[in-house]
């Protein structure tokens, strides 16, 4: 459910670390006896924090991007297990977000988990919206369309400071519902993630292209849901779970596939280009 | 007034520009002045215009703008690109490299303003429309009932002026046009032209347009200037004796010769 955005031409490579964070941080502090409702703003501002490392990195040092979004994962290596205390730490199962209703089982608790997720995605996504509404997401919208046009408006690489902090932010929020889901917050949670969240965000790029708020946000929602369905499809037919990176890597080609072939004249200008890889 | 001081750029001997070389020593453009610059391809005009908005990166030099909006003195080539847009207006040629076409003419024309937080933080659709219809009010575009459409849908006079109307609204200390008529029909550019002129002398802005017609710049000029191999060739004033699209071929036919 990784709904990291990228629209501000940035590779960013931190969610790896940055969805552990979030997982690690709530798990702790659900054992320090924090209420999950304070647990998960600060597991989220945890990622924002991660992503503004990796902007500073950027921005102040100049180390190229790729880069500056792998030494930040790397560096919450350490954070994490610090704050983790061990590999792997269990969740109490009557506390959290799921919790609240410990005695649920099977069917009920399934629905449960269910609803409450969509409830913390929704809040999230609307949050979402109103930023990319707002004055400084209009501004950061531009900048991803056309960095031509942010420079010709006077729009300078501070907008990235808010696109990497949002992004990670999330990101954080979505290792803290995995954690919270699984009972349990792992130090390797978030190896991949990344990589799902660039497929999920190809697919749903590939439905949603505009740069208006409503389809920036319904393509990273689209996009997992698609993602996500087309896993258990997979499940369905017989793949097994630890082919999942290849099919994944597999769905990232074929949308970048029909990108191309929608595009015509600029081929992977929303596709490979939103992502800033050619810088 | 903006003044060009020594300006020097020289470009490798082996690669695009072969060892061309641009100098500029001196060029003043006057406050509310219209300068036209002209010469042949290849002659320095838009090395000129991408050294001033920061796309190419000066040998040597200075840029001193003064008297604007209340602006100290300033070397403006030690701004980077973005900061410079509060003090140059830029029209390209093109003016499909500096907008998007899935957004809204409104949201264009917002981006100025919050860039200069001269917006509240969240602000509704329907001040959004009043905003920008109050923006678009001076400028005679014909677009204040379209304002919610997209870009994408404006034919290509219509983005120019609507482009225009973005590098003017924030009231930048001058304007720099490169071609803004080049890729339209006459008729088109016609149009577009007499609107943007007509504009550009109410609000008294200083403009430096580069152009390839010559009947264009001496209608509007107050001043042409002639770039030939990176130097400034010659200098014509409006009223003085000389100024005229005649007197204009006569400097290119002896220009071309040489």
């Amino acid at each position: 459910m990784g709904v990291a955005f990228r629209w501000i031409k940035f590779p960013d490579l931190t969610g790896d670390g940055s969805f552990t964070l979030g997982g690690v941080v709530t798990a702790r502090l659900v054992w320090l006896g924090v209420p999950i409702g304070l647990a998960m703003p600060v597991a989220a501002i945890g990622g924002f924090v991660a992503g503004l490392c990796t902007y500073a990195m950027y921005r102040y040092l100049r180390v190229p991007k790729i880069l500056a979004g792998v030494l930040t994962t790397m560096a919450l290596y350490t954070v994490n297990l610090r704050v983790l205390g061990k590999p792997n730490l269990e969740l109490p199962r009557d506390r959290g977000l799921l919790g609240l209703l410990p005695q649920a089982t099977g069917y009920i608790w399934s629905l449960y988990s269910l609803l409450a997720m969509l409830a913390v995605m929704a809040f999230a996504v609307v949050l979402l919206y109103v930023y990319l509404e707002s004055r400084s997401g209009l501004l950061l919208r531009v900048a991803g369309a056309n960095p031509k046009m942010a420079v010709a408006q006077g729009i300078g690489p501070n907008r990235m400071f808010w696109g990497l902090g949002l992004s990670n932010a999330l990101v954080a929020l979505s290792g803290s519902l995995i954690a919270q889901r699984s009972y349990n917050a792992d130090i390797h949670m978030g190896t991949g993630q990344v990589i799902v969240a660039v497929a999920a965000l190809f697919v749903g790029m590939v439905m949603f292209r505009k740069p208006t708020a409503a389809h920036l946000v319904a393509a990273g929602l689209g996009g997992s849901f698609l993602y996500m369905l087309l896993m258990q499809l997979a499940l369905e037919v017989g793949v097994q779970a630890q082919d999942f990176r290849l099919i994944s890597t597999l769905v990232v080609l074929v949308a970048i596939l029909i990108g191309m072939k929608r595009g015509g004249g600029d081929p992977l200008r929303r596709g490979v280009d939103a992502f800033g890889i050619e810088g | 007034m903006l003044a060009i001081e020594n300006l020097v750029k020289r470009f490798p001997a082996r690669g695009a520009r072969r060892g061309f070389v641009l100098d500029i020593a001196d060029l003043v453009i006057e406050r509310g002045e219209i300068v036209y610059l002209v010469g042949p391809n290849g002659s320095g005009k838009t090395t000129l215009f991408g050294l001033l908005l920061g796309y190419v990166s000066p040998d040597g030099g200075a840029v001193w703008l003064s008297g604007a909006n209340g602006l100290p003195r300033m070397d403006i080539l030690t701004l980077p690109p973005h900061r410079r847009a509060g003090v140059l207006g830029v029209v390209p040629q093109d003016s499909g490299d500096i907008l998007v076409d899935e957004m809204t003419i409104a949201e264009h024309l917002l981006v100025g303003l919050a860039r200069a937080r001269r917006l509240p933080w969240l602000f509704p659709k329907t001040r959004r429309r009043r905003e920008a219809r109050a923006m678009v009010a001076g400028f005679g575009l014909g677009l204040d009932d379209r304002l919610g459409e997209p870009v994408g849908n404006l034919s290509g006079g219509e983005r120019q002026l609507l482009t225009f109307c973005l590098a003017s609204v924030t009231k930048p200390a001058m304007l720099l046009l490169d071609e803004p008529t080049g890729a339209l029909d006459p008729e088109m550019a016609r149009k577009v032209l007499a609107i943007v002129m007509a504009s550009i002398r109410t609000s008294g802005l200083s403009s430096m347009i580069v152009t390839h017609r010559h009947v264009e710049a001496v209608q509007y000029a107050d001043r042409v200037v002639v770039l030939h191999h990176g130097k400034v060739y010659q200098e014509m004033r409006k009223g003085e004796n000389g100024f005229g699209e005649a007197q204009l071929r006569q400097v290119f036919e002896t220009l071309y010769r040489s």
